[in-house]
């Protein structure tokens, strides 16, 4: 709470915390805002036509639509769903499954402890980006295996982090009084080791998940991620690749198909940036 | 460097100052400077370097270069797999004859067209056929060498050793693989079979056919694409086969890195290969000693690019000559100054909807059953779905919406435009009455109760395919809502693998027949040996009611006699519905104005660079 | 410190390995049809190509550990493998797009560390004027706009709408200079050997196709690196030397330039060298966009065609690079912190 009161008192994370707010509004209301068809999956982007050729924003198409006839009104809005889910599923499982080896192997200490860290450095010694982008591709495509492969390679950050912090409390007084009083090794770790070693994974969290939608985006961008048609802002621009260049005497002309899209990345990581930044100094101070 | 005329010159100054000066600009400000000191051009060859160097607004005047997307797979034009790359191997090499867009065949290295006319042609007692070449005299591989007929000789026996040339193959010998013929025959038999069927007999070379084989002069025909001769002396000198039986184990497969040639030709054309950086881009140079004459232009660029946007912005900045583009996107670059767009071209490759008879593993036929939850694997070998589907795909919306018209809907197998393509050919067309019709029909009724479920596939990218199952989905869905396709993008490679692994329930590819004998394009669709019918689990099918209308279609010379029979295999196709005849390609490439020359070929984005002139 | 650079120089072979395992491991999800369908590169391809007969040839059948070995052993040959995607070994591959890659990478990590020294020493000697809230301004937002933002709109407003540069890595000319006689091909980056072949005119070139990339490869970690810079400045500005300084009598400008700065600095480099996997990273999406053939875009294409050896070569590549970029921070950061030599 204190947190968050801390928060709303710098203008610049108020900013963040309002630009968040903005785009959870519309995660969450997307159905009312954007109405899908019907017997239409939600996530795939509606479509006016079958058309190639880009068409400008008009009546009940605020956006205009991309190539294929998507709407990009409609893959804004629902994209900014996709954009949520993808970043809180990964970092819920990268962060649990990071602490759980981590923690584990800091606590439990010696062969363990060297195992689980050798483990960590061989997945870090390799460009998280280049690993998620060559698994995500052999995975095929689908948000469901973006996301495995993120997990997969995100993991160890999180282990990494909490090891330091677990060596650091297991040697706190209360928590060896607690082992002396007979507590399980489980109810130890659990109650107490855990619980006081999770401060700093609290600020990795948040940088990290702005971290991870922007990079879900950019592989998108590239063409490697979600089926085609998929509401998702990464691949609303890839679309637009083909259509900077306009046409004789208009260069802008398809304007609306990179311009929407790109504000709402801006916009979205602009926000997390403000808003994690802020907690970082606040966790810091 | 031209004038700045943007209005914000001023942040280009700072730019540029700041980069330093910059010679890279100037787009699209090909004004119209003066432009007759290029007159003389066009007129000699030879004669011409100086003048050209000297005009100011053509970029890289002795030099053609053509973007493409395609990257090249080989130099070896005989492990070469796609028309693309078979555009180099063209211009730097030639075959025994040539042949042009209409078909009609001229002299080559063969200073004669064999024909019955001219004796050259002859059917023997034994009922097999001669054909003799006359080799060209005096004619020089880019090395220097002399044309020779071992030469000839040595290149078919390589193609057919490496199984490359599985017509000719089964032409000489009855058998149409190499591998195939040791089996039978073990390797020396095989081996001297092939020998003895390829005879240099003076100053030509003589083939031997076991029986009639129609097509023999079309495929061979092919301006050096993949029948282009080799120079023996250097391949051997360069590793590759040595021509001798004790050895032709080893070369009979080759992989890339095997392959002494993989990085290097040497032929008679007009154009020879200078440098190959992988990815990047090819050069040709002009073979001044070529036997009709140099070529116009000095220097041949293939710039690998890799997307058409970079293409596009190549070609406003006159830093390519030529791009082949899509429909949609010639529109980025109709109506500029200084480029000129062809469209409208109409091309050879032919897009089918391939039914699977029999799918191949269970990925993605659900519960196996008809109903909601899956598909049997035999699903499309029921006559009145194949006929349903194809009764239910909107031809015309597919062209004229995703195509935007750049595409014509086929008769049948036979692109249109060649020999024997007839219009009169039964097709299917856009009907959900008729398709309803076939589909309560089929598996007795059962489907029209129980419905379906089928995964169907398109490749990543490719919107065209996205769209064709879109369609069809759509219409199945409205003829019966138990009717569903379920649509699943796949990478290329799964793409491609499951067409291989026969996997893919439907799948969109394609016939683009390299040579103008409807032998081609029916032996590719139709024939057991062909590729579909393997792929696509109709071989005993085709077994029983192609393949002798095939072969006969092959072993004869009468016309007419093969215009009928295409005609009843075209019909059979129909009848049989083995495929959604989907569209053929219309094509359409932008170029600078200054390319003079450009000759439309049956792909657009094949360019005979022999013609190729820049000036105005 | 000597113990532990040992330490760390031994580890490379052993993460090497498990790295390779790691991603050969990846193949288990493929068929060999998938693997080799890199050779269909057109719908007429099959008319050329047997699948089956390649799967064959480059033992794709064989079971995991067996392919695993094979490609072993021609590594400890010497050879990477060949690239099934760009038709040539992977050795040669690497050999061509690592310069272009770091290249691209020095010559954003100059850009940043003479943008961070100018905007930081400017924003902490500003302290709270506007120039520093400008300063800080301007960071955050550039910080915010992903690379590939950056990279589309410089493409849109500089290729297209001004036509100022072009895409790729050279032009026509300039490639011509570079593939003709008489122009030694150094150090494979075009910049430094058209200098060293004295040919200003590559030189102009390369520079007009490489520098809008390295803007977008730069804008996000100058605006980070700066924010770093500031603060360590002004941390520094408060300490007991800095202090002194001034009260033995050196003017302002020299204890900033001489002392304060030199020590902000440490930071900076560690934060540098924590850059070059960012940037490796990075180069994947820069490269792509701006199609500039240097290792981001070769991994890009190796991994949509599936082309495992090409994959792994360029992995270890960018991993070797990255383990040698740390171990020379290490040691740079000897060199500016005398005390940790002693550890």
């Amino acid at each position: 709470m204190k947190i968050i009161k801390k928060l709303i008192r710098q203008p610049l994370s108020l900013m963040g915390l309002l630009i968040i707010l903005f785009w959870i509004t519309i995660a969450v209301f997307a159905p009312l805002i954007a109405p899908p068809g019907e017997n239409q999956d939600p996530y795939m982007m509606i479509r006016h036509s079958y058309s190639t050729v880009p068409t400008a924003p008009s009546e009940g198409i605020p956006f205009g639509t991309t190539e294929g006839g998507y709407d990009i009104f409609y893959g804004i809005v629902w994209g900014s769903r996709t954009a949520m889910i993808v970043g809180l599923t990964v970092v819920t499982l990268a962060s649990l499954l990071g602490v759980l080896i981590g923690g584990i192997g800091a606590y439990a200490g010696g062969t363990v402890d060297y195992v689980t860290m050798r483990v960590v450095d061989l997945f870090m010694s390799i460009p998280f980006l280049i690993a998620v982008i060559v698994m995500t591709v052999v995975l095929g495509k689908g948000l469901d295996k973006i996301i495995l492969a993120l997990v997969v390679f995100s993991w160890p950050d999180y282990a990494r982090v909490i090891r330091s912090e677990v060596l650091l409390v297991k040697k706190q007084e209360y928590v060896l009084a607690s082992r002396l009083m007979g507590g399980s090794h489980l109810r130890v770790f659990l109650t107490h080791t855990l619980p006081n070693s999770i401060h700093p994974m609290i600020v990795l969290v948040s940088v990290n998940f702005g971290k991870i939608i922007l990079i879900v985006a950019a592989m998108s961008f590239i063409g490697i991620g979600t089926e085609p048609g998929y509401a998702d802002w990464g691949q609303i621009l890839n679309f637009a690749r083909n259509w900077i260049s306009g046409i004789p005497g208009e260069p802008f002309k398809y304007w609306y198909t990179y311009l929407y899209p790109s504000l709402a990345i801006f916009s979205f990581v602009l926000g997390w940036t403000f808003l994690g930044d802020s907690i970082r100094d606040i966790m810091d101070g | 460097m031209p004038k700045l005329k943007w209005p914000g010159g001023l942040l280009k100054v700072l730019i540029l100052s700041a980069v330093l000066s910059l010679t890279a600009c100037g787009s699209g400000t090909t004004t119209t400077v003066t432009n007759t000191t290029t007159a003389t051009q066009t007129a000699t060859q030879t004669t011409t370097q100086t003048t050209t160097k000297t005009t100011p607004n053509i970029k890289n005047p002795n030099t053609f270069i053509d973007a493409s997307l395609n990257s090249v797979e080989t130099m070896d034009l005989q492990l070469m797999t796609s028309s693309a790359t078979t555009v180099l191997s063209y211009n730097a090499y030639d075959s025994l004859i040539a042949s042009n867009l209409e078909g009609d065949l001229f002299p080559a290295l063969s200073t004669s067209v064999p024909t019955a006319d001219n004796s050259l042609l002859t059917t023997e007692d034994d009922g097999g056929v001669r054909i003799e070449f006359p080799v060209r005299q005096g004619v020089l591989f880019h090395n220097g060498d002399v044309l020779v007929p071992e030469d000839v000789k040595y290149t078919y026996m390589r193609g057919m050793i490496m199984d490359k040339f599985a017509d000719i193959t089964q032409a000489l010998t009855g058998t149409g693989s190499f591998a195939a013929l040791i089996e039978e025959k073990g390797l020396e038999a095989a081996f001297a079979e092939l020998d003895n069927a390829i005879a240099i007999e003076g100053n030509s070379v003589v083939f031997y056919l076991v029986q009639p084989f129609s097509p023999f002069l079309d495929i061979i025909s092919d301006n050096g694409a993949k029948f282009g001769i080799m120079n023996k002396s250097w391949a051997v000198g360069q590793g590759a086969w040595p021509g001798t039986l004790e050895t032709v184990e080893d070369y009979m497969t080759l992989t890339d890195e095997s392959n002494a040639l993989h990085d290097k030709m040497m032929g008679t054309g007009p154009f020879m290969l200078t440098s190959w950086q992988p990815g990047e881009r090819v050069v040709l140079e002009r073979f001044d000693d070529y036997w009709q004459g140099p070529a116009q232009i000095e220097r041949v660029i293939r710039q690998i690019v890799a997307d058409n946007n970079t293409a596009i912005q190549l070609l406003k900045q006159g830093d390519a000559d030529f791009v082949s583009l899509s429909l949609p996107e010639i529109q980025q670059v109709e109506g500029l100054d200084g480029i000129t767009v062809v469209k409208d071209i109409p091309t050879a490759q032919l897009i089918k909807i391939n039914f699977n008879f029999d799918i191949k593993g269970d990925k993605y036929l659900g519960d196996k059953q008809l109903g909601s939850q899956g598909t049997p694997a035999d699903f499309f070998s029921d006559i009145d779905v194949r006929k349903g589907f194809c009764y239910a795909f909107d031809y015309e919306t597919f062209i004229d919406e995703v195509l935007l018209g750049a595409g014509l809907k086929p008769y049948g197998p036979v692109p249109i435009g060649f020999p024997t393509s007839n219009p009169d050919t039964s097709q299917y067309y856009f009907s959900l009455d008729k398709a309803e019709e076939h589909l309560r029909q089929a598996f007795g009724g059962e489907l029209w109760e129980k419905g379906f479920k089928l995964v169907v596939h398109y490749n990543e990218g490719s919107a065209h395919r996205q769209r064709a199952m879109e369609i069809l989905k759509a219409n199945l869905n409205s003829i019966n809502p138990k009717f569903e396709l379920e649509i699943v993008s796949l990478p290329w490679a799964s793409y491609v693998g499951g067409i291989n692994d026969s996997e893919l329930p439907l799948s969109v590819f394609g016939i683009l027949p390299t040579n103008r004998h409807p032998y081609a394009s029916l032996h590719y669709h139709m024939h057991s040996g062909g590729f579909y019918a393997g792929a696509e689990g109709y071989t005993d099918l085709a077994v029983e009611k192609y393949d002798a209308l095939i072969d006969e279609l092959a072993s004869t010379f009468d016309n007419a006699r093969i215009a009928e029979l295409s005609n009843t295999l075209q019909e059979l196709s129909y009848e049989d519905a083995l495929s959604i005849f989907h569209y053929q390609v219309i094509g359409q490439v932008a170029m600078r104005d200054w390319v003079q020359g450009y000759e439309i070929q049956a792909y657009p984005f094949f360019i005979n660079y022999y013609p190729i002139s820049k000036g105005y | 410190m000597i113990k532990y650079i040992f330490r760390r120089i031994i580890a490379i072979p052993f993460i090497l390995v498990g790295l390779s395992v790691i991603i050969f491991s990846f193949t288990l999800f493929l068929t060999p049809s998938e693997r080799v369908a890199v050779f269909i590169n057109s719908p007429d391809a099959f008319q050329y190509v047997d699948v089956d007969e390649l799967i064959e040839q480059y033992g794709l059948d064989k079971p995991f550990p067996v392919q695993y070995a094979n490609w072993a052993q021609g590594v400890l040959r010497g050879e990477l493998g060949w690239s099934t995607s760009l038709r040539m070994p992977v050795s040669q591959v690497l050999r061509q797009r690592i310069p272009a890659t770091i290249e691209l990478m020095l010559l954003g990590q100059i850009v940043i560390i003479v943008s961070t020294v100018f905007l930081g020493t400017l924003a902490a000697k500003k302290h709270n004027q506007w120039v520093d809230n400008v300063i800080r301004f301007g960071v955050t937002i550039s910080s915010s706009v992903p690379n590939f933002v950056i990279g589309l709109f410089l493409l849109i407003i500089f290729y297209v709408g001004l036509g100022w540069f072009a895409p790729g890595r050279l032009g026509v000319s300039a490639m011509d200079a570079v593939y003709s006689e008489g122009y030694t091909i150094y150090t494979g980056m075009h910049l430094v050997d058209s200098i060293l072949n004295w040919r200003l005119d590559v030189f102009k070139d390369a520079l007009s196709h490489i520098i809008l990339p390295t803007i977008a490869y730069a804008a996000g970690p100058i605006a980070a690196s700066t924010r770093l810079m500031r603060s360590s400045m002004l941390e520094n500005m408060k300490r007991g030397y800095a202090d002194t300084a001034r009260v033995i009598g050196l003017r302002e400008k020299t204890v900033i330039d001489r002392h304060v700065r030199r020590n902000a600095l440490i930071p900076t480099v560690t934060f540098m060298g924590l850059l070059v996997p960012v940037l490796l990273g990075g180069s994947v999406i820069i490269e792509t966009v701006f199609n500039y053939p240097g290792m981001g875009m070769f991994i890009v294409t190796a991994a949509k065609g599936l082309d495992f050896a090409a994959i792994i070569g360029a992995s270890l590549a960018v991993c070797l690079i990255i383990m040698i970029a740390n171990l020379a921070v290490d040691l740079l950061y000897g060199v500016l912190n005398p005390r940790l030599r002693q550890d």
